[in-house]
């Protein structure tokens, strides 16, 4: 029967090549990341082929089909509970052993599938002769070649999908590994409980599967399994079974049953694959030598960090001026073009200044992310995750947590769902727990803006500097956390260690284009809505009790000005007063406005900080978002600078309130370390599955931000009042 | 002798793993049980250990190199 839908599932080892797949499958253009397990999330892709919809389900990478981990759980979940036609397990060919164990369990499943050979060039630069037929063969699933980077393969790999479900393939059958007679026999014994006693479940799942499982002692089927009726009878056959193994082998089950598929797996890899002398020389040993060098290795990675940071700031200058001059420009058409009234100050003083203050920052981004992703395609970062274990280790945790801790450099969000590739639930939550001190591209505006402002000489340092304090703060905090509430020792770290691989430029360029989207797209959304919302706050209410007539006070002024026989120095006195007057008028209107009255009214609180009431507004809105931060300022200091909308006029204004260097040391400080935004907060809710980690989470930051702000206040200030005066 | 303290460049292969359910099974799933024959390549003194088994690299945390004996 010819189905018009097939739903297929990709599963496979991490770095097998399985993003890459997909990607050729549906055309997404999304990451492929080189360490291990970059595809925490599911990912759905469609595509037509030959008449038929396939849609594509990515599941996250996985060595095995225990519920040792949550990618585990989740790619199981979704092949026994969602169903879909076919399973396409993606292999490496170069790396076959350990790849096959996956396929093994996958075919004790008894579920339609399709193994991808992927990489088969790297096998065969590997020296690896294969002969896929016979392996086929030997697995009852038949096998297409692919090579995932270039694309080959793709429509046989979709041709050979749609044999399998219409049942036309001729090699799929379903084959049983034998474990040996003693744990044949228990598994027979568990199947015939299961079907009498519980023959619901056994419906459900494939029953040789069950068996085995419950005598791999699996949590997850016994959890299931109890809730059955009669579920208890079946769970004590397993368990005296297990204990009957025990006895013979004198070891637990579920590692004879391990070593029994690696056995089956090395008898068929001893059938069809030959080493063929000519092997090409793996370049990755002499990169090696190098990059995990003893000694080099750690300066040369904290060379890359400072090269990236570095060029993040210095590349991203010369677009950044570009992009200054555009809105520069959008501003003054508009300012000539729009009739005067509400609009026009809503769209110059709200959306230009906001929308327009954060945007010249899209090139910095864009750089950072670019340099992120090329750290993890060339596989750089599972190398950074060994040299780092022992720092990791001061923190309670080991090497692999660094990479979350890398990409919180790009995004928290992303960061912290990608901690979940560490085993335990200690590391994982300790891990989210400390990453919004990883200072996110979000907030880097917020220091190009004021370190730019304030030291403009060394911007590039005084970045760097604020980047190592959160990691210094992260480890006081690790070790805090890891002595208190986290006691316990880290779990044991294991890690692939991927082949270096050379980055395509496409894929950079693909990426960076999609952060430049997403980041455009936040512009158009969050950050323009509440540029307007502080606007309002700002602008209104319109009739406020002023302190003076300063109407009455700059139509003296202008009167005096229209006068003739001014001379030219007296009449820019002139202007320079009518300035000055309009100058202290928004201010005050400002100061009696809503949002006026927000800031006071938080001000004690930042006071001792050396923040002023704008200040504090602006750290009040960058909840929702951090670019938000700079947006606002850009709205809030607009009254001093009103005739230049651009970036230098927000920096002029800022010099201007009376901020001194120490407290933009303080208020960089305070926003690297304060709430994270409102979608990180979300995020933290949701992978730790607490309410409680979020509010730990908000409010650890929140008060170590005030005290870290006040003691630079207090220490700079006295440095500062000692040098200058 | 144990995983941990084996030389940068020897190969050693594997006796015994002396730890508990999970972490042997998850070791086990990674390709390494006893007999296998492992390469070690970085022995960092109290830090992972890099090591390559079939043409594949792999780290494992100084705890766990310190569980797995050798030969």
């Amino acid at each position: 029967m010819a189905s018009k839908h097939i739903t297929m599932a990709l599963a496979g080892n991490p770095n097998a090549g399985k993003t890459t797949i997909f990607n050729q499958l549906t055309g997404a253009r999304q990451k492929v990341g080189n360490w291990a397990g970059v595809t925490v999330e599911k990912k759905e892709g469609v595509r037509e082929h030959k008449g038929i919809q396939f849609t594509v389900v990515d599941l996250p990478g996985i060595y095995s089909l225990t519920a040792y981990s949550m990618e585990e759980v989740v790619s199981r979940d979704f092949i026994l509970k969602e169903h879909p036609d076919v399973v396409v397990a993606v292999l490496d060919a170069s790396n076959l052993e350990r790849n096959l164990y996956l396929a093994c369990q996958l075919i004790e499943l008894n579920i339609r599938l399709v193994f991808a050979m992927n990489m088969v060039d790297m096998a065969k630069d590997k020296g690896l002769l294969i002969d896929y037929e016979q392996l086929a063969r030997l697995l009852g699933v038949p096998i297409v070649q692919t090579v995932g980077t270039k694309g080959i393969g793709i429509e046989e790999l979709l041709d050979k999908v749609r044999e399998v479900v219409e049942g036309a393939d001729s090699v799929s059958r379903h084959i049983h590994i034998n474990y040996g007679p003693e744990i044949e026999e228990e598994i027979q014994t568990i199947k015939g409980v299961l079907k009498g006693k519980t023959p619901e479940f056994a419906a459900r799942y494939y029953p040789r599967w069950s068996a085995i499982k419950l005598l791999e002692n699996d949590p997850l089927v016994i959890k299931e399994l109890a809730s059955c009726p009669k579920g208890d009878m079946v769970l004590k056959q397993a368990e005296a079974s297990r204990t009957h193994i025990k006895e013979l082998f004198e070891d637990e089950a579920d590692v004879i049953i391990t070593e029994a598929r690696y056995g089956f797996i090395s008898g068929a890899l001893k059938e069809t694959v030959k080493l063929s002398a000519v092997a090409k020389r793996d370049m990755s040993y002499e990169i090696d030598r190098v990059l995990t060098n003893r000694l080099l290795g750690l300066p040369i990675l904290l060379f890359f960090m400072y090269l990236l940071f570095q060029s993040t700031f210095i590349l991203g200058e010369y677009p950044q001026s570009w992009i200054e001059a555009g809105v520069a420009f959008i501003a003054d058409v508009m300012g000539h073009v729009l009739p005067d009234g509400l609009a026009k100050e809503m769209i110059i003083d709200g959306v230009i200044s906001g929308v327009g203050g954060v945007v010249v920052f899209l090139p910095n981004i864009v750089i950072l992310f670019m340099g992120i992703s090329l750290l993890e395609d060339t596989g750089y970062m599972a190398r950074a995750a060994f040299l780092m274990d022992r720092v990791m280790h001061l923190l309670g945790l080991h090497g692999k947590s660094f990479i979350p801790f890398v990409m919180g450099f790009g995004c928290n969000v992303s960061a912290i769902m990608a901690a979940r590739t560490l085993e335990s639930r200690r590391d994982r939550i300790l891990t989210i727990l400390l990453n919004p001190l990883m200072s996110c591209s979000a907030r880097l505006p917020v220091y190009v803006l004021v370190a730019g402002t304030f030291f403009p000489k060394h911007a590039g340092n005084i970045i760097f500097g604020i980047y190592l304090l959160g990691v210094g703060i992260a480890v006081l905090m690790g070790r805090i956390f890891s002595k208190t509430i986290f006691r316990g020792e880290a779990t044991p770290f294991v890690m692939e260690l991927p082949p270096y691989r050379m980055p395509t430029f496409k894929g950079l360029i693909i990426h960076a284009w999609d952060k430049a989207k997403a980041y455009l797209q936040k512009m158009g959304g969050v950050v323009l809505v509440f540029s307007v919302i502080i606007w309002f706050l700002g602008a209104f209410p319109k009739d406020v009790p002023l302190s003076m007539d300063y109407e009455a006070a700059k139509a003296t002024l202008e009167e005096r000005l229209a006068q003739s026989g001014l001379s030219e120095e007296d009449s820019r006195a002139v202007k320079e007063e009518i300035a000055n007057i309009e100058q202290k008028e928004a201010a005050e209107r400002l100061q009696a406005s809503y949002i006026g009255r927000i800031g006071q009214a938080i001000e004690p609180v930042i006071r001792p900080l050396g923040f002023d009431w704008k200040l504090g507004v602006s750290l009040l809105t960058g909840f929702v978002a951090k670019e938000v931060v700079v947006s606002t300022m850009g709205v809030l200091y607009q009254a001093k600078a009103n005739e230049e909308e651009d970036l230098s006029g927000l920096q002029a204004a800022l010099k201007k309130s009376g901020m001194t260097p120490v407290t933009a040391l303080a208020f960089m400080a305070f926003v690297l370390i304060y709430v994270p935004c409102m979608v990180t907060i979300v995020t933290i809710w949701r992978e730790t599955g607490s309410l409680g980690w979020a509010g730990f989470a908000i409010s650890y930051l929140i008060v170590l931000a005030w005290i870290v702000a006040f003691g630079i206040q207090k220490i700079g200030g006295g440095i500062y009042g000692f040098v200058g005066g | 002798m144990y995983l941990s303290d084996v030389k940068n460049g020897a190969i050693a292969t594997v006796k015994h793993i002396d730890s508990g359910c999970e972490m042997y099974r998850r070791i086990l799933e990674l390709g390494i049980f006893p007999g296998t024959r492992l390469k070690i390549l970085q022995n960092v003194p109290e830090g992972p250990v890099i090591f390559e088994k079939n043409g594949s690299k792999m780290i494992l945390g100084r705890g766990m190199a310190q569980k797995i004996r050798v030969e």
